[in-house]
């Protein structure tokens, strides 16, 4: 197996008491555009920190492209990192900036000059090189933090939630940007973010980290489609999470019994016995609404209690029998069809095929 | 209109508490270019006689000489010290650091009777006593700690990742203290010197206490009036307060410009 360009093996990290990296494994290929997503806390940021250098694990190996780097202090390692809030140096304009890290390597003032030129074009502020950090907007300084972690030429970049501080439209315009930059260059990069949406649209692999432990990783397809346990079914996508018994097993097919309802579902590769305790993922996108007394197999009825709006698509909230909520995600167009309202009553129904089972 | 006539006497009670304040001074000032030699009314005439009398008394000259040396050199020292001082602050974390804080920090706030005769008793056992290196360790120890508080205030305006950024950048420990935290505080350090000077310059006390037979100007200023009432004294007053007024404005010129531009 050829070097990953970083490897972790193992690796913790405790403050105090407390692990916030508690003993992951991973590799990055080259190439790789990786996005490591989780809630907050979930040890993320520790771990590019760690890979930076700004951290040093408690145990376990750092390595890049098969040489351990855990006693490498920060400075010499090549691996930039474009932070969150830009961390620019205000007392110097935006080309001293940039070339900043040319400088610490000792290049000449022409070699510098040039690249930086290069650099500003490339990114798209050629015309911002004489000004002062405190004349940008935040969409420029974001450039130019990128622009002044690429000058070095490196093959592998960190990125701290680079777009965090960006307003929504500037945000998904420079997610394009970013990815394209990424193929163009053929350059790892390592990108932590808390939005999922971003994750998925710019990574070719997604890690998914809760508590310090790594959750499950796969192309963001794999992801959404088989999440491999009840987190990351719950922290991916919409997903509605029902809990039951496995009350009958058939060919390929079993059915689950549930407090609003028994359902069909495939098996899989599993080995599901009577009896055995499972959840049952539904995913808000796969399911059908319909009039309160539609015939279906697999079928729950609730009442509308909420909706949400993301643009053109509509979440709607139904409230089952049971009092737990059913969310439902149709096309605004979809939705207005059916003509209803708060507190009406609807049927969701669904395709078993479109669903899967986790152990409990 | 009641709000109006509040502020009016708000403000002309601020006037009136500066003006208390800087009577006499002022008094000192206009009696300096006086041509009688007693600071009374009515006006005798102007005359610049009292400050040419300074340029020909030699031992003057000296004090001022001294003074000039010891405010400079404690400048110096003082920023130095109190620029460490706070980057250590910035920087790290350590078991005693709030205690060794405020050791630091105490000289100023003991009254400088006490710590002046401490002073002399603790220098002349070690053989210092007397002597203008006396003045010099006595006052870089009362001066350093508003070098830190100074600096510490700008580097407490810096982003804490700056200097991880640098790290990331590939400059290490100590070029990055140059690269980024110097040029950060430059203003706070420039503002250091000129108030640890001004601090120094204007310090009697303790000076009184340590300095043997070279003497700095404000001990020198005690000595004439102890001799004689005469104009001169007015004159040394006179330049001595314009020389501090000037250091600390322009001091706290640099520090307000630079809070109101920090990114």
């Amino acid at each position: 197996m050829t070097d990953a360009a970083i490897e972790l093996c193992n690796v913790t990290k405790s403050f105090g008491g407390t692990a916030a990296v508690a003993g992951i494994s991973l590799r990055v290929e080259e190439k790789d555009f990786v996005a490591f997503i989780g809630p907050s806390g979930c040890g993320k940021t520790t771990t590019l920190r760690l890979i930076a250098g700004l951290e040093a694990p408690t145990s376990g190996d750092i390595l890049c492209r098969g040489r351990r780097i855990n006693d490498d202090r920060p400075w010499e390692r090549n691996l930039p990192l474009v932070w969150q809030n830009f961390a620019l140096f205000p007392f110097l304009s935006v080309e001293q900036n940039v070339e900043f890290g040319l400088r610490m390597k000792g290049v000449g003032k022409a070699a510098r000059r040039k690249s930086v030129r290069q650099w500003l074009e490339r990114v798209g502020i050629a015309e911002l090189a004489n000004r002062s950090i405190a004349e940008l907007s935040g969409g420029q300084k974001q450039r130019v933090a990128l622009a002044r972690s690429l000058v070095t030429e490196p093959s592998i970049l960190l990125l701290d939630e680079p777009l965090g501080s960006l307003d929504a439209h500037l945000r998904i315009l420079m997610q394009s940007e970013l990815k394209a930059l990424q193929r163009a260059l053929g350059i790892t990069f390592v990108y932590v973010t808390h939005n999922q949406s971003e994750a998925f649209a710019m990574a070719n692999k997604v890690i998914i980290m809760k508590d310090g432990k790594v959750q499950q990783i796969g192309t963001p397809q794999e992801v959404y489609r088989a999440p491999q346990n009840r987190f990351v079914a719950e922290f991916v996508g919409t997903n509605n999470l029902l809990t039951g018994t496995i009350s009958a097993v058939g060919d390929g097919i079993v059915t689950i019994s549930t407090g609003v309802g028994d359902f069909l579902a495939p098996v899989g590769q599993r080995q599901c016995l009577p009896g055995d305790v499972m959840t049952l993922v539904v995913s808000a996108d796969i399911v059908t609404l319909g009039a309160e007394d539609a015939m279906a197999t697999n079928r729950v009825v609730g009442h509308i209690r909420a909706e949400e709006f993301i643009g053109s698509v509509i979440t709607l909230f139904l409230e089952l029998a049971d009092g737990s909520v059913f969310r439902v995600q149709k096309q605004q167009h979809e939705i207005a069809r059916l003509q209803a309202q708060f507190g009406s009553r609807l049927s969701a129904h669904w395709d078993s095929e479109s669903t899967y089972l986790l152990p409990k | 209109m009641a709000k109006r006539i509040s502020e009016f006497l708000q403000r002309a009670y601020v006037i009136l508490c500066l003006a208390f304040i800087f009577c006499p001074i002022l008094t000192l000032i206009v009696f300096s270019f006086n041509v009688d030699r007693f600071p009374s009314l009515p006006w005798r005439g102007f005359t610049l006689s009292w400050y040419t009398a300074l340029l020909e008394d030699s031992t003057i000259a000296d004090a001022f000489k001294n003074t000039l040396v010891v405010g400079a050199s404690v400048a110096i020292v003082s920023t130095f010290l109190g620029f460490t001082g706070a980057y250590l602050d910035f920087r790290w974390n350590f078991f005693w650091k709030r205690l060794y804080l405020a050791v630091v920090v105490l000289p100023p706030t003991l009254p400088f009777l006490i710590l002046g005769l401490a002073l002399l008793l603790f220098l002349s056992r070690m053989g210092l006593g007397s002597s203008l290196i006396a003045v010099f360790i006595s006052h870089v120890v009362i001066c350093t700690p508003f070098a830190l508080a100074i600096t510490r205030m700008r580097l407490a305006e810096m982003d804490q990742g700056l200097e991880e950024a640098a790290w990331n950048l590939g400059a290490s420990e100590w070029r990055s203290a140059i690269e980024v935290i110097l040029p950060f505080t430059a203003p706070a350090i420039l503002a250091s010197a000129l108030i640890t000077m001004a601090v120094s310059f204007d310090e009697f006390m303790i000076a009184w206490f340590v300095s043997g037979l070279d003497q700095t100007l404000p001990v020198k200023i005690l000595v004439l009036l102890q001799g004689q009432v005469s104009p001169r004294i007015n004159a040394i007053g006179t330049i001595v307060f314009t020389i501090s007024f000037t250091l600390v404005a322009i001091a706290q010129i640099i520090i307000l410009l630079t809070r109101r531009g920090a990114t």
